[in-house]
């Protein structure tokens, strides 16, 4: 295909091309034509992704939406059954003239 | 040559100084339209062609993880293709040589003369002999190939200018078309 002066081998040329190639479509106009299927895929592997480097990136205090569910239905539970009396909450005392 | 607008996409953009590298890519990511995510298809496509047997995808996604977990970070006045790209280059170039170490370590004890693996380098010829026969009824777009190709080897004789430059224009058009179009991925081995 290509008559390169001091013939470097295949694997040389063909990363020549491929260089060549790439620059090509990144410098491109907007494309015409896209197949939305194609663009869609390259979407879902982007937001997986994102989904999974960001659960990766959270604050060691945070707690899964998982753990926060279960300790709401334990405390909803709890409304149900009879509790012991606990003690008053300290009150501040009023403000008297 | 007319710029693409994802081209424009540079880290300051998108970042905020109190949010981390990984937001900063990810809502750049984000913003991609259709036509971006096409590009960056294509680009994982062709690149991943110099290692046998690797998938575009896999490629793609070893490079996001890269870009989102902050091990490579997105430098200034880098637009997100380019940079994405980047990784995928350097992925590959990783890549081949630890194959090229395999395949030095298995052949002999001593010297070995550093060279691409055997299939490595049977792929590239059937790849450019795939290339040469979806354009051969195009001898102008050939000629463009083999004269972007030079340049980046850095050699001298660049057949190009004797296209002329509406020849030229014509045939980057052509080019950039069969490649945005797949036609290309679908011929390659």
């Amino acid at each position: 295909m290509t008559n390169f002066r001091d013939k470097p081998d295949a694997s040389t040329r063909w990363r020549a091309t491929v260089e060549a190639l790439e620059a090509l479509v990144q410098a491109a106009p907007e494309a015409e034509e896209i197949d939305p299927a194609e663009a869609e895929k390259v979407r879902r592997l982007i937001r997986i992704r994102v989904v999974a480097a960001r659960s990766n990136n959270l604050p060691a205090a945070w707690v899964p939406r998982c753990e926060i569910a279960a300790t709401a239905e334990t405390v909803e539970g709890r409304k149900h059954t009879p509790q012991p009396p606990q003690p008053r909450p300290h009150l501040r005392p009023a403000w008297r003239e | 040559m007319e710029q693409h607008a994802m081209l424009k996409l540079m880290p300051s953009d998108f970042a905020d100084p109190a949010e981390s590298s990984t937001e900063t890519v990810a809502r750049a990511l984000a913003a991609l339209t259709p036509s971006d995510l096409l590009r960056l298809n294509r680009v994982a496509q062709l690149r991943a062609r110099l290692i046998p047997g690797l998938e575009w995808d896999e490629l793609l996604n070893e490079a996001l993880l890269r870009a989102l977990d902050g091990s490579r970070r997105w430098p200034e006045g880098v637009p997100l293709l380019v940079f994405i790209a980047g990784i995928m280059r350097s992925l590959v170039d990783g890549r081949a040589q630890q194959r090229r170490r395999l395949v030095e370590r298995a052949l002999a004890v001593g010297q070995t003369p550093a060279a691409p693996a055997p299939d490595a380098r049977l792929h590239a010829r059937q790849c450019l002999a795939a290339i040469a026969k979806f354009f051969a009824g195009d001898p102008d777009v050939l000629t463009l190939i083999a004269a972007l190709a030079q340049q980046h080897l850095g050699c001298a004789d660049n057949p190009a200018p004797r296209l002329g430059k509406k020849r030229r224009e014509a045939a980057r058009k052509r080019l950039a078309r069969a490649i945005l179009r797949g036609q290309l991925d679908g011929f390659l081995p």
